[in-house]
């Protein structure tokens, strides 16, 4: 469903992308995990085509996302949920109408139907009753599972992820892991998973890949990761101090910092 | 492109729809569901043999034809789920509000 050959990106001639490959099949459930900082978040916005890569291609059902025009890539996003790290509600709209803004751009639901929906998305994120609540009203961790309601009101294709745990707690992130899987396994949904909780990519993810230094270092099953030789992986599963990931990581960036070099 | 085909079975007004129900066609149905629910004890089923999509705009219109159809002291049931629509009301756990048959032959 999606292809990844070779993406490199640079921000200010600093490589945070260094070429990526990465498939991604119609139905399963890929978590991409990685450090703080290696770049996830900036792989699944070239995804979604809010970033455009320095090089490489992005296939989207064959179609290269990182050519395509605004107005293609608005008809491609129909297809998209997605899942912003931070959950970015509209803070002047109700929790309910955060819900049914997708709703309201992309179709000409009737009033009624738009408010059932609603009502079906906030059950499904454990939020039954929330709707008319102001973001300002709620905790970190329910804004978050507000935007995984709106990510998915327009039942979505595939659906991207950014850190859906992070600032939940384990039950909460329990359940969100839940949906994660019913989603995928009931309705075909494709997912992207971006995550550095490794319990959670363990118990959602069909395939896992680790990003490490701007490529992906490890793909393959949650089995074949755990069983992984490669031990930065092992490191990073473990959540081991010692290791071959260094403690200061970038210590090219620093020393460029410090001297303009 | 979606068909609704309307019968009579058993006191029941059978809504036979084929195609796929989503953003698009969902209001058709919602449109020949809306005269029929606000019957005084209108019982309608809508038969699902045909369809292989539904979406939540699908879900949405007949739990307000339910809504509707309570009121008057009707009945909704919906029957021929194919394995695939049946998930996506298990999904968004509505498997158990409705009445939900193998066929319409089941309708009493
Ligand atoms: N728009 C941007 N402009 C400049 N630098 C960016 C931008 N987006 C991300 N970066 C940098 O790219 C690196 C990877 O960031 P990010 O993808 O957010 O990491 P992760 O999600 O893995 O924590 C970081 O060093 C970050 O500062
Ligand atoms: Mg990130």
């Amino acid at each position: 469903m999606i292809t990844v050959n070779n993406l490199v990106k640079k921000f200010d001639g600093r490589t945070v992308l260094s070429g990526i490959n990465l498939e991604v099949k119609t139905g399963e459930t890929m978590v991409i995990m990685g450090g703080s900082g290696c770049g996830k978040s900036t792989l699944l916005r070239h995804l979604v085509g809010y970033y455009r890569p320095d090089q490489g291609e992005i296939l989207f059902d064959g179609k290269d996302i990182a050519k395509m025009t605004e107005a293609q890539l608005d008809a491609v996003r129909k297809k998209f949920g997605i899942l912003f790290q931070s959950g970015a509600l509209l803070n002047s709209l109700s929790v309910g109408e955060n819900v049914a803004l997708p709703l309201r751009e992309h179709s000409d639901l009737n009033d009624e139907i738009i408010k059932i929906i609603v009502k079906i998305k906030l059950e499904l994120v454990g939020l039954t009753g929330f709707e008319n609540l102001m973001p300002s009203q709620i905790s970190g961790g329910m804004k978050k599972r507000v935007g995984l309601a709106r990510a998915i009101a327009l039942d979505p294709q595939i659906v991207f992820y950014d850190e859906p745990g992070a600032g939940l707690d384990p039950i909460t992130t329990a359940v969100i892991d839940r949906l994660i899987v019913d989603l995928s396994k009931k309705l075909g949904i494709t997912s992207i998973v971006v995550t550095h909780e490794m319990k959670s990519a363990f118990r959602i993810a069909d395939r896992m890949a680790m990003l490490y230094e701007g490529k992906v270092i490890a793909v393959g099953t949650p089995d074949e990761i755990r069983d992984s030789s490669n031990p930065l992986v092992q490191q990073f599963i473990t959540g081991s101090a010692d290791g071959p990931v260094p403690l200061r990581r970038s210590s090219e960036e620093y020393i460029k910092s410090l001297t303009g070099v | 492109m979606i068909k609704i085909d309307v019968s009579e079975k058993n006191g029941w007004a059978v809504l036979a729809v084929d195609g796929q129900i989503d953003l698009h066609t969902s209001p058709d149905i919602r449109k020949e569901l809306a005269g029929r629910a606000k019957a005084k004890k209108a019982r309608i089923a809508i038969d699902l043999t045909r369809v292989s999509y539904i979406d939540s705009s699908g879900l949405a219109t007949f739990i307000e034809a339910m809504q509707k159809l309570k009121k008057g002291g009707g009945e909704i049931a919906l029957c021929g789920l194919s394995e695939s629509v049946r998930h996506v009301f298990e999904v968004a756990r509505l498997d158990s509000i409705f009445a939900i048959h193998a066929s319409s032959d089941d309708l009493k």
